[in-house]
């Protein structure tokens, strides 16, 4: 590959996590990369599905909630992109293959901001995975600037957001399978995530070194099993 | 040698009652390069031999510890998934990494974990993956298996033991393992030849004023 062109995964299953809704784990926080359904997005006409694009960083402003508005595209039915064009054309589209079952685009010509409340009740058909996402920001940075950011650049920016979502993901579905509120058990999480461990260190910070991760995830297991 | 010595060396007459020594008939400068040469050839051919000797015993290590792999993969495969999964699961992995070297999505993890059957080939790599950490941990003293395995081999590129475990190369990561003196920038060359200029970039990531992290290009003077 070029260090001139934009990358491509090897195959449509290195982008998502879920490619419909009966895959999507409800448990998982909302993030970038998540395509939703019936979307009224701002200034576009209709509803739809829409995909959202606010960086992993920036769509918490309190590190909790949603900040009040998110930033989507349109996600429409496509024609099929031939991986090996992804590199050298195909600019305006984040390209979604077999996203369900079919070949959609998220077109960038097409966003707004949408009310993020209205996502909480809107049914999530989707979610990328952390690679997916480096993709889908790579495009959109270049649509926007022309500038080529690499994948492996913008995973180690982002790599511990998505830890957390794991994380969060799977304290979530135990707690509620012993019948606690999910809010409550969010909440909770995020209170023991930013807490500060035996070795002094908060635990959301460890997350920044992938070398301590793996610890923390025993670390968390432990303690829901306790 | 002593002056005593000189007197059995038929003296001359010249030599007689001197005090310093004098040394015996040596060879030319063409004779010391003569056998400066053969020794230098004799050395490379014991160096060629002994290279020659490492490499097949490396091979026949690697052979070996491949053997012992699947050896070790084949009785844990059968044991329920669920336990296995549990015990990876035990060992800090997250599940999206286990379902990468599993091969399914996400999702079918899931279903196995509530005791959905897996597919043979599925249920091996399951079964490799817990036997390959036995073995580091057991073998070659990691004490924690999922954090090596998740961490950049090298610092000029993401590739982690994980990536290779996905690549089908368990036989790299078990030389990284046992240590024996192996480069983990040749195992890379290995995997991903290229991969130097492949990661090579001019943009870093960087801590920005408001704490969040970025990303910009290099500045060349630093």
């Amino acid at each position: 590959m070029s260090k001139e062109e934009l990358e491509c995964p090897a195959s449509a299953s290195d982008l998502y996590l879920a490619a419909s809704p009966e895959e999507v784990e409800a448990a998982r926080p909302i993030l970038t990369g998540d395509v939703f359904s019936g979307v009224t997005v701002p200034g576009l006409d209709g509803s739809g599905l829409a995909i959202v694009l606010t960086h992993p960083c920036s769509m918490r402003a309190d590190g909790v909630n949603l900040t009040k508005r998110l930033f989507m595209a349109r996600v429409s039915p496509s024609e099929e992109v031939p991986i090996g064009k992804w590199q050298t054309g195909h600019f305006k589209v984040m390209p979604l293959p077999e996203l369900l079952g079919e070949h959609y685009s998220a077109r960038f010509e097409e966003m707004g901001l949408v009310e993020s409340a209205s996502l909480l009740t809107a049914e999530r058909v989707a979610c990328m995975t952390p690679y997916g996402v480096n993709l889908l920001q790579q495009r959109f940075i270049w649509y926007l600037t022309r500038f080529l950011v690499p994948t492996h650049r913008l995973g180690e920016a982002t790599g511990a957001v998505f830890e957390e979502a794991d994380l969060q993901e799977e304290w979530v579905v135990a707690t509620t399978e012993r019948g606690e509120d999910v809010s409550e058990s969010a909440r909770a999480f995020h209170k023991w995530v930013r807490s500060i461990d035996d070795l002094g260190v908060s635990r959301q910070k460890q997350l920044e070194d992938p070398q301590r991760r793996a610890g923390l995830r025993r670390q968390m297991r432990s303690h829901l099993r306790d | 040698m002593g002056k005593a010595d000189l007197i059995g060396q038929s003296p001359t007459g010249a030599s007689i009652g001197r005090y310093w020594d004098i040394d015996p008939p040596t060879r030319t400068i063409s004779d010391v390069v003569e056998e400066a040469g053969h020794l230098r050839n004799r050395t490379k051919m014991l160096a060629d031999d002994t290279s020659q000797l490492h490499l097949s015993v490396d091979v026949l290590h690697s052979d070996a510890l491949a053997v012992e792999l699947q050896a070790s993969a084949n009785q844990r495969a059968r044991e329920d998934l669920t336990g296995l999964l549990q015990e990876l699961n035990g060992l800090g992995f997250s599940w999206r990494a286990i379902a990468r070297i599993a091969q399914v999505s996400v999702p079918a993890l899931r279903k196995w974990r509530m005791g959905s059957p897996a597919t043979g080939e599925n249920r091996r790599r399951v079964a490799q993956m817990v036997a390959l950490c036995q073995m580091a941990s057991d073998k070659y003293l990691i004490e924690d298996v999922a954090g090596w395995l998740e961490t950049p081999l090298h610092a000029d590129a993401p590739i982690t033991g994980l990536d290779l475990l996905a690549g089908d190369r368990s036989d790299l990561v078990l030389r990284l393992a046992c240590n024996r003196g192996e480069n983990p920038a040749q195992a890379l060359d290995e995997f991903e030849p290229g991969w130097r200029g492949r990661y090579a970039s001019a943009v870093e990531v960087f801590a920005a004023p408001d704490g969040l992290p970025g990303v910009r290009l290099v500045d060349k003077e630093d």
